[in-house]
Order: C-alpha cells, then structure tokens, then sequence
C-alpha cells in the first residue's frame, strides 16, 4: 500500500509539471489533475484510500504551482472525491463495477 | 462497539488536526516552501515547456499551411510600404534623439532590462513563471516586456530565483491605456484566457478596429508606450455611456520565450 501511495504521490508531481510546462503552450480545456483524481475515485474499490491520496497529493502540487493559498485546491479536489463518492453509492456504472471487483 | 466508534472519531477528529496545522504552516512558510518546489521543479518545466512549444509549433504549421501563400503575397507588399516609411523615419528618428537629449531620456535610460524564460504557465490561469528573481534584482509589481516592447504583464510574486508574472490578460489586471495617434485614453480590463477589453471609451470618441493600444503614464504603473495589441470588435450601445471594444494582445505565449522585466534605475 505504501508503494501504490509513493507512486501516486510521484505520478501527481510530474502530471502537474506536465500540465505547467507541457500543456501552457495549448489552450486549456480541463485540469488533468481533476481528471486524474475523478478517475481513480471512478475505479478504485470503496474503501480504497488511494483517491483521498491522489486528491491531498494533486491538491498540493496544483497548490503550489498557483497563485492560491495552500489548502484551496486540496479541498476543491477532496469535495470532488466525497461527492463523487457519496454519488457512486447510488449509482451503478456496469463498466466500472467490473474494476471494483 | 461504542468504544471503537469513539476511538475513531477521536483518531479523525487528531488527524483532521494536525491536517490543518500542516496546511496552516505550508501557507505562513509558502514562499520558502514555493521557492524549494520550484528550484528543483524547473529543469523538468523547462524541458515540458520546450517539448510542447515543439509541438504546438507544428500543429499551428499545418493549421496555418493554407494560408502562408496569400500571407506571403501581403506580407511582400507590406514590406514595400514599410521600407517607404522607414526612409522617412529615418529624418524622424535623427530628429527625436536630438529632442530626447534636450528634454530627457527614453526608457532604455530610465529602465535596466533583466532577462527571463518563461518555464511554465498556471493551470487556467494568466500567470507565467520565469527563472529569475530578487537575486537579479526583480521585485514585484515592476513591468515585464518582451524585446518588440510589448507589454506582457507585471510581476505579481518573487522568489529567489524565480518570479511569476500576471499577464495584462489575467482578471485581476486593469490598467490605463490610449490609442496610438489619438487623444482617446481607457481602461484595459483583462478577462482571462488571453483575453483583453478595453472599457470607459467615451461615446464621442472615434475609434476603429486595427487601431494600436499602448500603455498610457496616466495610472502611473507602466511607462508610457508600450505596446498591448489591436481593437477588435467594437461595443457600442446607445443607451450605455461608454463604448467597449476587444482587444487582440500582441504578447503570445506560444511565440515567446524570452521576456524583459524593467528594472527602473532611478
């Protein structure tokens, strides 16, 4: 578990770095971040921490690569894991209960 | 089965603690904590930035292909005119230096330029970062250019080695601007997304699309003359006091890399 968490920690350092750098020279549509984050809260198993990490880790590197203070897009993204989470509770997606299992 | 349920909130209720004291210490340390980021952080922006400036290039090739004949065929004519005009700007120019040495100085006199890279871009924001700092003398709220005097923004953070720059497109910039060969002075409004307004043009006043803004000394933050871009379409409505127009910036982040932070000497 340690490993997936360091991973994921990593893996949100370098998409944030991507998104500044990579991604500045065309126009933005929607934050990687984000996404990234609502995909792993899509996929994982429900008691699964890893979206809380994914969230707290993007939520800090987006913290610190903006102009905001420290802790805005933490929240932002652990109120899109809780919502989405509170949501996937009623609903059932066939394709994603699969990854569940 | 109530013991477990309290521990657990009592363990939530530490962990929500100490989560908060973490962030609360990030944000008194942010500049320290920033500046570490973006000191080991910069080499790989720099090499995301120039890989995906190679790619936007050669997308932005195919997309323009079509039209790079007729450019091509305007662009010879509008150099004909251009070496026109520059044979009389040269009397002009012969002329405005010997005024500049009678009454005062230019820019380049008053203003030593810093250069600067851009390495990296807010996510949907018009903030950019460049690689240098308060070591090279940068503080904020001074002037950022590119080589053509075009007026990019002003720096809005420092670092030691690092400044982020918020673009005269960004929400949070206004500033005072006139038309060029005309008395007609307004309010440059970003509006995010590369976007510019200009606002509180009165009724009266003529203005047309092309026309070229610069920065007026009249709001005391920029140095007069300096480019912003071009009107775009015009906003006039009879019953609204001012006219409002779009203006094209001249800065483009995809076609720049260098940029001038004005440092003034005196």
């Amino acid at each position: 578990m340690k490993k997936q968490i360091i991973l994921i920690v990593f893996f949100f350092y370098f998409l944030i770095l991507f998104e500044t750098g990579f991604m500045a020279n065309f126009p933005a549509i929607i934050s990687l971040v984000a996404v990234s984050v609502a995909i792993i809260t899509l996929f994982e198993p429900p008691k699964s921490p890893y979206a809380v990490v994914g969230a707290i880790a993007g939520g800090f590197f987006w913290d610190v690569f903006s102009s905001s203070f420290f802790g805005f897009h933490i929240l932002i993204m652990l109120i899109l894991v809780g919502a989405m989470k509170v949501i996937l509770n009623y609903v059932r997606i066939p394709i994603i209960k699969r990854f569940k299992k | 089965m109530q013991f477990t349920a309290q521990k657990r909130n009592k363990s939530f209720f530490i962990a929500f603690v100490i989560v908060l004291f973490i962030i609360s210490s990030l944000n008194l340390a942010q500049k320290s904590v920033r500046g570490f980021f973006y000191f080991f952080s910069s080499p790989i922006q720099n090499t995301f930035f120039k890989k995906g400036r190679g790619l936007a290039e050669f997308f932005a090739f195919i997309g323009e292909k079509r039209d790079l004949i007729s450019e091509n065929d305007e662009l010879n004519l509008k150099i004909q005119e251009l070496t026109a005009e520059n044979i009389s700007l040269q009397s002009l120019k012969e002329e405005n230096q010997l005024l500049r040495n009678v009454y005062g100085q230019g820019i380049e006199d008053n203003y030593r330029m810093a250069l600067g890279k851009i390495i990296s871009k807010d996510i949907g924001e018009d903030v950019v970062s460049i690689n240098i700092g308060t070591k090279e003398g940068v503080l904020e709220n001074m002037p950022v250019i590119t080589q053509q005097k075009v007026l990019v923004g002003k720096v809005s953070q420092t670092f030691d080695d690092f400044s982020r720059v918020q673009l005269v497109s960004n929400k949070k910039s206004s500033l005072d601007v006139k038309i060029k060969d005309s008395p007609v002075v307004g309010l440059a409004k970003g509006l995010g997304q590369g976007k510019i307004l200009l606002d509180l043009i009165p009724q009266d006043a003529s203005i047309t699309q092309d026309d070229i803004v610069s920065t007026s000394a009249m709001g005391g933050q920029y140095p007069e003359g300096l480019l912003i871009g071009q009107i775009g379409n015009i906003k006039k409505g009879d019953t609204k006091p001012y006219q409002q127009a779009e203006i094209f910036p001249y800065f483009d982040i995809q076609k720049t890399e260098d940029l001038f932070v004005m440092i003034a000497i005196k």
